[in-house]
């Protein structure tokens, strides 16, 4: 998509004003901690997608862009905190500068802007995913398999797919959850239907049986089919509309020894069981301090997670990163889970007691029916309550939310108050009173009734039929939509699990040429095993190194986004990335990301100097490509190891008389040097394990040694007969050397300006010789043409050829025969 | 790469995961207008709530 040609930051985080030029190829950033590498990462990516993931996100805070990212002395000021990068377009092939100002974080200034460049920026934009620090790597390999599949869909861009699974499967239960309800009120209709006909079985030919005889008794036509919209009342409209409201004794009777029944019921001894054991369940779950709060919680984050949309919070309007927000309250309900096993298991036993309550309700309403219209009026309040209160009872209970109600309602639930019993007396009383109807009268009330309650059962029917007809459906998409996202991801993880494995033994060839590794995606999980060394398959954290752990960790999201952007992976921020990786395994891991991915830019942050030369050895990283920080400050930001700011900045103290400062910045600064020219040169240096060299042990070896290969090029031309070569590079060598011997003779008063503490004897003019004669003799190590430091290459086994960068000096070191 | 060589583009999974799933859910046969909304609502709406699922799921049905 893009690559970066350069950056320049002004008051950007811990930057004043800063400009790197990448030129468009992989660069490498390197400095102490706190020196200011990270600020670069930031940068960046705040210049191409107007956010930091460091400063947003989960465990964040308080901390934002908008706040934080200017620098400290310009936080009331974020419009002076801009990066602007230039970039290349290969595609388009067009050079781009976008700015982006912290004051406006989501609106970037992009010269030329054009649809073709502002939708590749927008492709850029929605993959912020190019910078990886070593806090994200170690994520994906050290999560659990529920955490893990989390990390890598938002890498994936998979939270979406996540988002629309968890979404159908609630569905699903949510619609199937409603079926074992719906049942029961079907059973309740199904029960009073065939009290009001008086026969024990539903069938059509029962009830058409019982209905006939009937219709006969008031000389109507007997009815031979039934169909959903039958009447068994067809014929007597006009008489029964004609008739007052009366209780129909017969069915009044079988009603009343039906709610006395589901009272009982409820009063039984299995229900009582059944309670007293769940209401023990619902104390033990309430004292789990976590678990009482997480049932309710869990309920509230499961309902606000699928109303997390847009950029806004819709009470406060404070801006969120909706796919971080999504992350972490996903990650706070994978905590509740346990609670929600406990909840799942005490609502199963909760179904037979809300079924009793769901059927005495039913009951009881059917007689506060016949109680309205007794003459006289009948008052059963009581009735009326405990109806009512059955149906708040189950209602708490399904909702699940307040524990203490639940156990209240479970400890009360096996007494029925006797003014119920008492109310249902006395309306039997009333009923048993009633006058024997006649034979149509009787008919004429069988038929009412019967059809009433045939009314209210095909209602319940129906919509038992259409929650199963839904549940069915929801359920069959939900297993569909599962199949197919995880053959898809399984594809994918499977690709991703052979490159990953292929990535990983590149870098381990060594000792581990057999390793493999399984990736296994399974409903929103993401299990990862390795192989040890032979004795099978483990968790990455089990037996491997937090090195082998790291490498894992690069080379899964290498593998991952080679597999998800393909030619697209044109760019990638490490930010020390390894820490924990020997040194011979980050000279591989340098390698691996020249040969694997040649048209991918990287820009590396490392605060290991050995790293920085590893990339520059493998050719990883060109000569010039790469900046060493050597301290920062809160007023002048990072400061780089460039020659002219050096020399400059010697200069500078030199103009000011401060040659205390001029002395040990040049010391500093050819320690430095010394170090890099030692391994540039392959020079001989005695050995010391704690890798602390002096100057003294460097720089004569650096400088001996060039010297010594001078000689030994000059007696290859001469071997090759080649005299004109011979004598340039004596010449070489005799100019090389007056420039060491004019540093040796000055050299004591270097090292008296820093060691002796004699700096108050020297004046700007007795060290200006000092830094003139070590900037010459620096200069002598490197190219004429280029200015690049001289290399012996290869930089292992037989030399072969001093030379530099741009190739201009190539000085063969073979002789004939070699 | 050439100037007029198409940009590459990285792979879009969920896109590709949504256009399989309607591809199965036709082979299925469930009914067609399920089919048209769940695509309507996935790859051409980019909406992904619960909310929108269900009205594509059960069009104006009324819940039981």
């Amino acid at each position: 998509m893009i690559l970066v040609d350069s950056i320049n930051i002004r008051e950007f985080r811990g930057i004043r004003d800063l400009t790197l030029d990448f030129k468009g190829k992989t660069f490498a950033v390197c400095g102490p901690n706190g020196t200011g590498k990270s600020g670069v990462v930031d940068a960046l990516e705040f210049a191409l997608t107007g956010t930091v993931s460091r400063l947003s996100g989960e465990g964040k805070g308080e901390v934002s862009v908008r706040q934080h990212g200017p620098h400290v002395d310009y936080r009331n000021n974020p419009d002076k905190a801009r990066v602007k990068v230039t970039l290349t377009i290969p595609s388009l092939a067009k050079t781009v500068t976008v700015e982006r100002s912290v004051k406006t974080p989501a609106t970037a200034r992009v010269i030329p802007s054009e649809p073709a460049i502002l939708a590749i920026l927008r492709e850029v934009q929605e993959h912020p995913e190019f910078v990886l620090s070593r806090r994200e790597l170690i994520r994906y390999v050290l999560a659990t398999p529920g955490d893990r599949a989390r990390e890598v869909q938002v890498l994936l861009h998979l939270d979406r797919v996540e988002q629309v699974r968890v979404g159908l499967q609630k569905i699903a239960n949510s619609v199937e959850r409603q079926i074992p309800l719906l049942t029961g009120q079907t059973k309740t209709a199904t029960d009073n239907l065939l009290r009001a006909l008086g026969i024990t079985e539903l069938t059509t030919e029962n009830l058409l049986a019982v209905v006939n005889a009937q219709r006969i008794i008031l000389g109507l036509p007997s009815q031979i089919e039934l169909t959903a919209t039958s009447s068994l009342k067809d014929g007597l409209a006009a008489q029964a509309a004609a008739r007052a409201l009366t209780i129909p004794k017969a069915q009044a009777q079988a009603d009343i020894k039906a709610a006395r029944d589901a009272l009982d019921e409820i009063a039984g001894a299995s229900i009582g069981a059944t309670a007293a054991e769940v209401s023990k369940e619902v104390v033990a779950l309430a004292a789990e301090p976590v678990s009482a709060t997480s049932v309710s919680t869990e309920n509230f984050l499961a309902t606000g997670l699928a109303l997390i949309e847009g950029e806004m919070c819709p009470f406060c309007d404070t801006s969120w990163n909706p796919e971080a927000l999504r992350a972490r309250v996903q990650a706070k309900i994978e905590q509740l889970k346990g609670a929600a096993r406990k909840r799942k298991a005490i609502e199963k036993k909760l179904s037979p007691i809300q079924s009793s309550l769901a059927k005495a309700k039913a009951a009881l309403e059917t007689l506060l029916r016949y109680a309205a219209v007794a003459k006289p009026q009948i008052v059963m309040h009581a009735a009326s309550d405990f109806a009512e209160g059955c149906h708040a009872a189950s209602q708490t209970l399904a909702a699940f939310t307040s524990l203490g109600d639940m156990r209240t309602i479970l400890d009360a639930l096996p007494r029925v108050p006797q003014p119920v019993r008492d109310a249902i007396a006395e309306l039997n009383a009333v009923v048993l009173a009633l006058p024997e109807p006649n034979k149509q009268d009787a008919a004429r009330e069988f038929l009412t009734v019967a059809q009433e309650r045939l009314d209210v059962w095909r209602e319940a029917k129906r919509r038992q039929k259409t929650a199963t007809d839904q549940a069915q459906r929801a359920r069959q998409i939900s297993d569909l939509y599962n199949a197919t996202s995880d053959s898809v991801l399984s594809g994918l993880y499977a690709q991703v699990q052979k490159d990953f494995a292929a990535l990983y033994r590149y870098i381990n060839r060594s000792d581990e040429q057999a390793f493999g590794a399984k990736l296994v995606p399974s409903m929103g999980k993401l299990g990862f095993d390795v192989d040890f060394y032979g004795r099978g398959y483990f968790p990455p954290g089990a037996y491997h190194s937090e090195g082998h752990q790291d490498s894992m960790g690069l080379c899964l999201y290498l593998a991952l986004m080679r597999h998800l952007q393909g030619p697209a992976f044109t760019i990638a921020v490490l930010d020390d990335v390894l820490m924990s990786v020997d040194t011979g395994h980050r000279r591989e891991v340098c390698a691996l990301l020249k040969k694997e991915f040649p048209n991918t830019q990287f820009i590396i942050t490392t605060h290991d100097p050995v790293w920085l030369r590893h990339m520059k050895t493998v050719g990883l990283v060109g000569g010039k490509n790469g900046v060493q920080f050597r301290t920062w400050n809160v007023d002048r930001g990072p400061m780089p190891w460039l020659d002219r700011d050096v020399w400059a900045e010697i200069d500078g103290h030199m103009q000011h008389n401060d040659v205390r400062a001029a002395a040990a910045l040049l010391r500093h600064y050819l320690e430095y040097t010394a170090s890099e020219l030692c391994h540039f040169l392959r020079a001989p240096v005695e050995f010391r394990s704690d890798g602390q060299y002096q100057l003294g042990e460097l720089l004569p070896a650096a400088a001996a040694h060039l010297r010594k290969l001078y000689r030994r090029a000059k007696g290859v031309a001469d071997a090759w007969k080649q005299p004109d070569t011979a004598a340039v590079l004596e010449a070489r060598e005799v100019e090389f050397g007056k420039l060491v011997a004019t540093s040796q003779l000055e050299n004591w008063q270097v090292n008296a300006a820093v060691h002796f503490n004699a700096w108050e004897n020297l004046t700007k003019d007795d060290f200006a010789p000092v830094a003139k004669a070590y900037r010459d003799l620096v200069a002598g190590f490197a190219c004429p043409i280029c200015g690049d430091y001289l290399h012996v290459s290869p930089d292992r086994e037989t030399a072969e050829v001093l030379r530099c960068d741009c190739g201009k000096t190539m000085i063969n070191l073979l002789k004939k025969g070699a | 790469m050439p100037p007029d060589a198409p940009d590459p583009k990285a792979t879009d999974v969920p896109a590709l995961i949504f256009g399989q799933f309607i591809s199965k859910l036709q082979e299925a046969k469930l009914p067609s207008e399920v089919v048209a909304r769940l695509n309507e609502t996935l790859l051409v709406d980019h909406a992904f709530t619960e909310a929108s699922l269900r009205s594509a799921i059960f069009g104006g049905q009324d819940e039981p």
